[in-house]
């Protein structure tokens, strides 16, 4: 079986294969159902334009659905979910989550959700955020304290 | 109870949306004719007379430009003679520029005579940030420094952090009133990329960190890069960072001290 290497074959396995990770990335990072979508979606829509200018898709996607839902945010005059929509269907461990990540600063939200969620390293998530190692790790340290405060979990 | 785990685990349950097109397939769009030519000649004036009103706009409203630039875009100072004592602070307009001032005096103060110290101001979430490179005349160093005064911003213990030690020899000295110093040695990252932290935490967990290496990194690029090739990656630009651990945990407490004082009196 051939595999497909063009720049659109490489964003259709993306898509595919990625596609409801990075909505539920998203949505915890703005706490809304339609900016997850929008930034989505508006993010392949740009991947496909651009074509095989971009050189590594997966990182570029993840950078650009960040910054097109941090605009719409900031668009909206808000830093993060102002309140969940109850009737969304969820478990509330991860209401719960959501709730608590909107107290982070968007750096820190960003972060822990990509090392957490997605399981990138810090290297990779400074790449991604277009920020250093040590400060992605200091951001990762001070989200995970205050996530835990809130929280109240068992970690150590 | 559960763990901070468990929580990111129940998000990944959370269903995305499923009726959303396939990538393969395009979303037909109705084709739009061409507008008349007569609707296009209109337009073109109508631009015509616009950008001709612009003109005529800015011309009022400008002015002379000055002799010298405005506001630089970093902290710059030259090199001076190693005899040559630290300039004191230049003048200031607000609160906010007399303590980066003030900041910036007391790192010229702590680093190796002679050195050049290019440092760009970040006020980043409340934070007083100085971070660029300061340069002893053996190349280029990245320097970090950040003053939080807001309780609750740092870690009570960072040795005991995992994602801070990075597995680098970490100790902590308990100061008079309470205070923390913190410092972490050399943790040599890929390329050989050699970073230095050191930290002071107060009691209420506010304080002072800093963060030195042997390496540069240049400013981040505006708006967002087409590819992963236009991001700044880190360049190592010498043997070593410019100060040892020990000179960073002077410095670390001579800024917590400069501020703070800055603070009291209003940075007179």
């Amino acid at each position: 079986m051939r595999v497909d290497t063009s720049p659109h074959g490489e964003l259709e396995r993306l898509y595919r294969d990625q596609r409801d990770r990075m909505w539920q990335a998203v949505f915890a990072f703005a706490g809304d159902r339609e900016v997850a979508s929008d930034a989505v979606a508006e993010a392949f829509a740009q991947a496909l334009r651009r074509g095989d200018a971009i050189h590594s898709p997966e990182r570029w996607l993840w950078r650009t659905i960040f910054r097109v839902a941090a605009g719409e945010l900031k668009r909206r005059g808000r830093q993060g979910p102002e309140r969940m929509d109850d009737t969304y269907e969820m478990d509330d461990l991860a209401r719960d989550l959501v709730v608590a990540l909107a107290n982070l600063s968007r750096r820190q939200r960003a972060a822990v959700v990509l090392h957490h969620l997605v399981g990138y390293p810090a290297k990779e998530i400074a790449e991604i955020l277009g920020s250093t190692t040590p400060a992605v790790h200091v951001q990762l340290s001070r989200a995970r304290k205050r996530l835990r405060e809130l929280l109240e979990t068992d970690d150590a | 109870m559960p763990s901070l785990d468990d929580h990111f685990h129940a998000l990944t349950k959370v269903r995305a949306p499923d009726s959303w097109p396939d990538l393969g397939q395009p979303v037909a769009r109705p084709v739009r004719r061409p507008p008349p030519l007569w609707r296009m000649a209109v337009a073109a004036f109508a631009l015509l007379i616009a950008a001709a009103g612009l003109v005529v706009a800015i011309r009022a409203f400008q002015r002379p430009a000055p002799a010298t630039g405005a506001s630089p875009p970093a902290e710059e100072t030259p090199r001076v003679p190693p005899s040559d004592t630290a300039p004191s602070p230049k003048p200031t307009s607000s609160p906010e520029s007399a303590l980066f001032a003030a900041m910036l005096d007391t790192i010229r103060a702590s680093s190796p005579p002679g050195s050049s110290v290019a440092l760009q101001r970040d006020r980043l979430e409340g934070d007083w940030r100085l971070v660029g490179d300061v340069d002893d005349g053996s190349g280029p160093g990245r320097l970090l420094v950040d003053v939080t005064f807001r309780p609750g911003m740092l870690v009570a213990h960072p040795c005991a952090d995992a994602e801070f030690r990075q597995g680098g020899r970490c100790v902590e000295r308990s100061l008079p009133g309470g205070d923390l110093l913190v410092l972490r040695d050399v943790v040599v990252d890929a390329g050989g990329m050699k970073t230095i932290d050191a930290v002071l935490v107060h009691p209420d967990r506010s304080g002072v960190g800093a963060e030195a290496g042997n390496w540069t990194i240049a400013a981040l690029p505006k708006g967002t890069p087409i590819n992963k090739s236009a991001l700044s990656t880190p360049r190592v630009t010498r043997t070593d960072p410019l100060y040892t651990v020990e000179q960073l945990g002077r410095l670390v407490r001579s800024v917590d001290e400069r501020t703070r004082e800055c603070i009291r009196t209003r940075c007179k």
